[in-house]
């Protein structure tokens, strides 16, 4: 940074204060560059923010009961992550500005292990997600002239069922899945886009579907071991798994965990360049700033994604 | 670098459009990030408990995550240290974002049961039987 002009005391006419830009030390082109960027940001996010919230307003009892499915303790462990590759990142610029090349690349390298790590756990979470089954089969009607099977445990014959839970284990003809198991209701009629374990579980105990339960699917785990099931393929009538298709609730939670785990990525990429010239020996102070600014705004997007979908 | 000499000469303190190239003590990174890694803590905790109306843990989660966003715009993102200019940039999406959700709130609070977007209120589409019987010839 050059010495300002306003250091000798005396203002010549042209060095005079600007009206707009005022005294001191000009903002860096790239800064305001950056700052922009992020105001489009963070008009993009409250968009589809804004639309979580207006369909969430709609049917808080559907969003309720499916965001109680989410693990919250992996998401805030994520957020811890992020919280602390935000202080890392933050130690980077600062020791980047004082072209300290050792500090810098250790703080960027952890900067850069937290981002893999929140995406480690986002795989985590959207596999279980993806595992996580509605099945509905039917168990062959026995023919007339065939002796009657006894009842296994897949069920009565000619009756229909419906499992919710996880694949555990899949074969070519089998899928053996890990939740709740019950008769499919003939009333009232049910959904498989609205139904979740929980309310499987309320049917094997004659409740209604579709009835909210307070207790998170994790809090339940926690009390008994779930049953397994083994289903034959071949009596699969319906089978949806938990992607952005099963409901509103995950038609929203996909594309905004989504949205925001590829800009993680994008933060990745910058981040790896700048640690793999201070490796070379290059410090740029101005632009680890910049991308400082938009990882500060990635962990800030996190911190509303957080509560807004884990938590309430 | 540049001193702070700039101060010393009696100049404005609040320059619009500049920007302090280095904090003039040591920005708290540390004291910050202990309160937001405390804050995560108090959010997930007030969110185990669920109160009578679902709105007060809502707005509850929402305060805390505004307080976490103001750390960390504030100190992680140097806004303290900046002029007028950046806080300008870094207010207007804002107003409009206030704008955006309040202009859809009418959406939520105000429709009939029977008007085109009532479908945001109940999602109930048609339901799916299983009438397939794999078994049955």
């Amino acid at each position: 940074m050059s010495e300002s002009v306003l250091d000798h005391g005396y203002i010549p006419e042209e060095h005079a204060p600007d009206p707009v830009i005022g005294h001191g030390d000009p903002t860096p082109p790239g800064k305001i560059a950056i700052w922009m960027f992020l105001a489009s940001e963070v008009m993009f996010f409250i968009a589809i923010l804004g639309s979580y919230i207006i369909l969430r307003s709609g049917s808080p009892a559907l969003f309720g009961k499916f965001a109680g499915v989410l693990n919250k303790w992996l998401a805030g462990t994520n957020t811890i992550v992020l919280i602390v590759s935000s202080l890392t990142m933050a130690l980077a610029v600062d020791a980047s500005k004082k072209g300290n090349r050792p500090r810098t690349i250790l703080c960027l390298l952890i900067t850069l292990g937290c981002a893999f790590g929140f995406m480690g756990i986002k795989y985590v979470e959207y596999m279980d997600k993806w595992h996580h089954h509605t099945l509905v089969y039917t168990v062959p009607a026995v023919k007339p002239n065939q002796p009657t099977p006894a009842a296994t445990e897949a069920g009565e014959p000619g009756k229909t069922y419906v499992i919710d839970g996880h694949l555990i284990a899949q074969d070519a003809d089998t899928m053996t899945l890990r939740g709740a198991k019950a008769e499919v209701p003939t009333q009232p009629p049910f959904n498989l886009h609205l139904i979740g374990e929980a309310d499987i579980e309320g049917l094997g105990a004659g409740h209604a579907p579709n009835a909210q339960h307070a207790a998170s699917e994790n809090e339940r785990k926690m009390d008994k071991q779930e049953p397994e099931f083994n289903v034959p393929k071949a009596w699969i009538a319906r089978d949806l798994n938990y992607g952005p298709w099963k409901n509103q609730f995950f038609a929203c939670y996909f594309p905004l965990t989504g949205v925001h785990g590829i800009h993680v990525i994008g933060g990745i990429i910058p981040i790896t360049i700048l640690m793999i010239q201070a490796m070379r020996g290059k410090l740029f102070g101005a632009a680890t700033e910049y991308i400082g600014l938009y990882w500060h705004f990635v962990d800030l997007v996190w911190i509303f994604l957080f509560p807004l979908l884990y938590l309430i | 670098m540049t001193s702070p000499a700039s101060r010393m000469h009696g100049e404005p303190e609040e320059p619009h459009g500049t920007t302090v190239p280095e904090p003039h003590h040591p920005a708290p990174y540390f004291t910050v990030f202990g309160v937001l890694v405390a804050l995560t803590v108090v959010t997930v905790l007030i969110a185990q408990h669920r109160f009578p109306h679902e709105i007060i843990n809502v707005l509850l989660a929402l305060a805390v995550a505004c307080l976490k966003a103001g750390c960390v715009a504030m100190i992680f993102m140097h806004l303290r240290y900046e002029g007028k200019l950046i806080y300008l940039i870094a207010i207007v999406p804002l107003l409009l974002c206030v704008l955006l959700v309040t202009s859809l709130i009418p959406d939520i609070l105000m429709t009939d049961a029977d008007s085109p977007s009532a479908s945001l209120h109940v999602f109930n589409p048609p339901p799916i039987r299983p009438l397939v019987e794999p078994g049955h010839e």
